[in-house]
């Protein structure tokens, strides 16, 4: 009964393992060398693009692959179309007829620009890698929920504001989030840079979950207990550099921590790839100076454990470097 | 002998407008020609009905092979859209509609083939062709979807303090 329970424990655990290392045996390059042969292709015939992002390509896995490498590398974000569509929200909050109605509006807007000037929000990215997809006859979903930034740290009431997408390979559902997978957009200069991370490609749910909250929480693709919205607000701030470095995030489990003085903190994360531990640091700002610490460090098959101890009473931001990015972000109170 | 006969009545057909001219040169005439001409309007006219049958016959099966024109309008609550795509299911025959929302299918189609229509922020639609209404017009459904963006930011956090 007991070997019953444990292989039932193993089977979900590897459930929970959806993720890019399934495939690790595919190699993306041709893929993606399509991705970026039709490059600019207009998106007036979907299917002929569809079909030409398949040439050659045998699985689904690649054939995905394709669609999503060239969304990401093709769809620019539309910041000017994100301002209003958030300040009209943000308006209408109380009142869904009218919010409807700003939607409807609003969606022909979006796949107009989309067709035409290829730009777009998240919705259209989702949508865009779902349409593609179902043209390669790919189960794919749009998924909606919560996108948690370091610019938009979410509350409670919030409404939803983010869109991604769920694929189903080899039937098993994984998760992507092409819009910010393509690139960032600079809020000042309001220019948006194609960067693609590789990260938010069929990304381990456990991480995913860290700043992807759906609405349906199925789509957590979490088998047995899944995370609560709650838990999902209080969690670690993550950065896409998370994405190409962690594969799972242990400890500290939430974002803001309260600690006694002298007390040794312990953050412990799962990593993709082996990582130099001389790289790996802390900076800590007290709110008028910060300064970078390498804290204790212990890599042990690429499981990273920090050790870190708070002398002094105040209130931090610690961010987790690696090399020159942040990886992620918390903040300690530390009291006497 | 039955077979050839037939053949060259048809032959004598033909001819037949001469002999009727020339009747004094009758007996420089070889077989077939010098057979009655009674006989040879029946086998003539007969021949006529095969070749008539088969004809037809081979019309009606080449509109079998080669179906019906189809043609239409694609429309949304609002009126035609254009750039619709229009596929024949499980083939890579396609076109698109123009600014009109009109579309002629480029091949001609057989009862029960299914066209997909699909664009995007629409429900995809399958209309199953019917060879007695070969005009279709298609009302597509919107997504009920919720239009959101979230950014992506790899600017630092930085709480803020109190003074």
């Amino acid at each position: 009964m007991k070997q019953l329970l444990y292989s039932c424990i193993f089977l979900i655990a590897c459930q929970i393992q959806a993720q890019q290392s399934d495939f690790k045996h595919i190699d993306f390059r041709k893929a993606d060398s399509l991705a970026l042969a039709y490059k600019g292709t207009d998106l007036y015939d979907l299917q002929e693009l569809t079909n030409n992002l398949s040439t050659g390509l045998t699985t689904d896995v690649e054939r995905f692959r394709a669609i999503y490498m060239w969304v990401c590398t093709n769809i620019k974000n539309d910041y000017n179309l994100y301002l209003k569509n958030k300040r009209k929200r943000q308006r209408f909050k109380a009142d869904s007829l009218k919010t409807q109605n700003w939607n409807n509006r609003l969606k022909k807007d979006v796949f107009r620009k989309l067709i035409k000037d290829k730009k777009t929000i998240c919705t259209g990215y989702a949508f865009m890698v779902q349409q593609l997809a179902s043209l390669a006859n790919i189960p794919c979903e749009i998924v909606h929920g919560y996108g948690k930034t370091s610019t938009n740290l979410l509350h409670e009431s919030d409404m939803p504001n983010h869109t991604w997408n769920a694929v189903k390979l080899n039937d098993k559902w994984y998760l992507c989030d092409p819009t910010w997978a393509s690139g960032i957009q600079n809020a000042e200069t309001l220019t948006f840079t194609f960067d693609y991370n590789d990260g938010y490609f069929l990304t381990n749910p456990e991480l995913f979950v860290l700043n992807h909250y759906p609405m349906d929480t199925k789509w957590l693709l979490f088998e047995g207990t899944t995370p609560a919205f709650r838990d999902f607000l209080e969690a670690p701030l993550l950065y896409g550099n998370a994405y190409k470095t962690l594969e799972t995030h242990h400890a500290p489990k939430r974002f803001h921590n309260t600690v006694k003085k002298h007390e040794t903190v312990s953050f412990t994360y799962q990593l993709q790839k082996p990582v130099s531990d001389n790289t790996i640091s802390l900076i800590i700002d007290n709110g008028t100076s910060d300064r970078h610490v390498s804290p204790t460090t212990k890599i042990i098959n690429q499981n990273l454990t920090l050790e870190y101890q708070f002398n002094a009473v105040g209130f931090y931001d610690v961010h987790l470097m690696i090399g020159e990015e942040y990886i992620s972000t918390y903040t300690f109170e530390v009291k006497g | 002998m039955k077979t050839t006969k037939p053949m060259s009545q048809k032959k004598n057909g033909l001819k037949k407008p001469e002999t009727e001219k020339k009747p004094l040169m009758k007996k420089n005439y070889h077989w077939p020609f010098d057979l009655d001409t009674q006989s040879a309007k029946k086998t003539i006219s007969f021949l006529s009905i095969i070749v008539m049958t088969f004809f037809f016959s081979s019309n009606l099966l080449a509109q079998n092979n080669t179906g019906t024109e189809v043609k239409g309008i694609v429309s949304d609550e609002n009126g035609p859209v254009d750039q619709v795509t229009i596929t024949l299911k499980g083939t890579d025959t396609r076109t698109i509609t123009d600014k009109k929302g009109m579309f002629t299918f480029p091949q001609a189609l057989k009862e029960n083939d299914v066209l997909v229509f699909s664009h995007l922020g629409y429900h995809t639609q399958e209309i199953k062709i019917d060879k007695n209404a070969p005009f279709i017009e298609v009302e597509l459904a919107s997504e009920t979807v919720q239009m959101l963006g979230a950014l992506q930011s790899d600017k630092p956090y930085k709480s803020k303090r109190k003074k």
